[in-house]
């Protein structure tokens, strides 16, 4: 069984860490900004594939056409919906892995 | 009555009170009752997350869309996964980070005020106690239909059976009640799954034509539309499920009950092949009763589709499988509820009494009587709020939750973690008025209005067209916190962005560092 450790007082460690020195050092913007890459084009992506469908069905007749025998291009387009996000689910734990690689770094150098 | 179905409902419950005896051992301090210890495995975590996602409503109600509305039923099954990912990519790992207990926790990690603390426990108690209403209310109806229990009785020995594991058991009892539930209930989708398609051959393309032909609806049945009347009431119910996930407190208090920021994330990649796997086997299940139960008979079960499931079991594997399924559709009420009641009694006893009344200084010992007090003191509203409720329909108001979640909570969350403007103002101001603005719209809405007498609970035109609100009151929200920060910002001068602590926020919800210290052990 794990046990929390107790609180650790906030303003005592405010002092011991400069958080302005962690931000500002190049590691970290590194960081941010190798995260920033593929977080914002794949949030993009799942809402704007996800909350296509209603609008696709709704008002054009492109997703009426036959997939494989009588299952059309609407029902493969709502399964995909779960397949995408199993993939991009996936595509983001092998990137956050690399992620956490420099995190990894940053903690050591700062001595966080 | 059923004895097949009572002696299974014994044994569930008996094997989910062994399962508090045990727990209540190790519960003995207040973090453990809140969060488990923060102990919890990838794995573990992923099915309960899993588990709280699959209620009653989800599993019988899915089924029950795709049996009666056909096409229209994606429309309440697909947000679920792509939430998940709205809560993998933005939430789970921040939230891990700085959180402690609660949502409040994570959000006073950078605005220090007890105001803040005071709207956030508040918005999350009027949350929980709406989904949770939802499900108590679907108890009610199951009972009623599978045990002939009345509707009212049925309600009051759900609360009373899920109060006692909450009671003593806490969030470590609630979790494995809710993993065993989630195993359970997979492998009984999965049996009932592999039974159906053996009767139709597992023909899974071949299917599709018999659906054509299958119901009243025609071909219709494979297209959208016979449910939603246009894109739009479609899209707005999508995305208020779409985002809801991400501001639920009681899903997101799971992310507290790992060690770190790695756990979290790979519990989710487990509810996502659980729920995937899922859904895949819905859209069949949901065939499979409309061409073998018949749409009629569905419908006389129950008007909504509720009792689909149930009824295919019935009629493919017989008594065992139905009292199988309806003893797992009991047990995830009953593990849901105990997960809400939780959620909404560790915001009251962590915030509004250790912190904001007590300064933070109140013993574990009377954290834990204060905890277990608010649990009883939520069940007990819950239940009597849902006495009322008996005619209301269930996946409306466990919708209403998502909405507020979506509208007041998640606009806080993400400028709370992602904007260095954001203030105290902001963040009061958007959750007053996404958690109000949302409960206004769904008193205006179709819902409550309807011109013809007796049809809804107000009689005239609904002022607002739209059934979910999701799409105009998840924007107002965001609007909110904005505006408000604007105010804020206005207010107090460059004096407070000086002293702001948005650099610390950056790191630590980034690097988890202070964390720690729940590893090492």
């Amino acid at each position: 069984m794990v046990r929390l450790e107790k609180n650790l007082d906030e303003s005592e460690q405010t002092n011991l860490v400069d958080y302005e020195k962690v931000v500002a050092s190049k590691e970290f913007q590194n960081m941010l900004s190798d995260k920033k890459k593929f977080v914002i084009p794949f949030t993009i992506f799942f809402m704007g594939y996800s909350l296509l469908l209603p609008f696709l069905v709704f008002y054009t007749d492109i997703l009426d056409h036959p997939f494989i025998g009588d299952i059309t291009w609407a029902w493969a387009y709502g399964v995909s919906i779960t397949v995408m996000s199993v993939w991009v689910c996936s595509i983001y734990v092998r990137k956050s892995e690399r992620i956490d690689e420099q995190i990894k770094e940053i903690i050591e150098k700062e001595g966080l | 009555m059923n004895w097949t179905v009572i002696i299974l409902f014994a044994l569930m419950s008996i094997g989910t009170l062994f399962i508090t005896y045990f727990a209540s051992k190790k519960t003995k301090t207040a973090g453990s009752f809140y969060t488990a210890g923060g102990g919890l495995t990838a794995r573990q975590n992923g099915l309960a997350l899993a588990g709280d996602f699959m209620s009653a409503s989800t599993f019988l109600g899915l089924i029950g869309a795709f049996s009666l509305t056909g096409y229209d039923g994606f429309f309440l099954m697909y947000g679920a996964l792509v939430s998940f990912l709205v809560v993998l990519f933005l939430v789970a790992e921040p939230l891990r980070n700085l959180g402690k207990y609660t949502l409040a926790d994570m959000v006073t990690t950078r605005f220090k005020y007890k105001q803040v603390r005071g709207v956030t426990a508040f918005n999350t108690l009027v949350i929980s106690v709406m989904y949770m209403l939802g499900q108590l209310v679907a108890a009610g109806a199951l009972f009623k239909l599978l045990l002939g229990i009345p509707y009212n009785t049925s309600v009051i020995i759900v609360g009373i059976v899920m109060l006692v594991f909450v009671l003593f058991g806490g969030m470590t009892a609630t979790s494995w009640v809710q993993i065993i539930k989630a195993i359970l209930l997979i492998g009984g989708v999965f049996i009932l799954f592999m039974i159906v398609m053996w009767k139709l051959n597992f023909s899974f393309i071949g299917i599709f034509t018999d659906m054509k032909t299958a119901t009243p609806m025609g071909a219709d049945y494979l297209k959208a539309g016979i449910k939603y009347a246009s894109g739009w009431d479609a899209a707005s119910l999508s995305l208020g499920l779409i985002l809801g996930t991400a501001g639920l407190p009681h899903i997101l208090i799971r992310f507290l009950t790992v060690p770190n920021a790695r756990v979290a994330r790979k519990s989710v990649v487990w509810v996502m092949w659980i729920m995937g796997a899922f859904h895949i086997m819905v859209i069949f299940l949901g065939f499979g009763a409309a061409k073998l139960v018949g749409t009629s008979n569905i419908m006389a079960a129950n008007p909504a589709g509720n009792m689909a499931a149930p009824l295919l079991a019935k009629l493919v594997g017989g008594d065992i499988l139905f009292a199988f399924i309806a003893a797992v559709s009991f047990a995830t009420i009953l593990a849901v509820v105990a997960g809400i009641v939780l959620t909404g009694a560790t915001a009251f006893s962590h915030d509004f009494y250790n912190e904001i009344l007590k300064d933070g200084k109140a013993t574990e010992k009377q954290q834990m009587t204060m905890a277990r007090w608010a649990s009883i003191g939520v069940t007990a509203l819950a239940i009597v709020l849902s006495l009322g409720l008996q005619e209301f329909n269930v996946a409306f108001l466990a919708s209403i939750a998502f909405t507020l979640a979506a509208s007041s909570n998640l606009p806080v969350i993400l400028l709370t973690i992602y904007w260095k403007k954001f203030n105290k103002t902001g963040a009061i101001f958007g959750m007053m008025t996404g958690l109000f603005g949302t409960l206004l719209l769904v008193a205006l809405s179709p819902n409550v209005w309807n011109p013809v007498p007796g049809a809804s609970i107000m009689t005239g035109e609904p002022i607002f067209p739209l059934n979910s609100p999701g799409i105009v009151s998840i924007p107002l929200g965001f609007i909110a916190c904005y505006l408000g920060a604007l105010i804020g910002n206005r207010r107090t001068g460059p004096k407070t962005v000086a002293k702001d602590n948005y650099n610390e926020i950056l790191v630590k919800s980034n690097t988890g560092h202070d964390v720690k210290g729940v590893l090492r052990h």
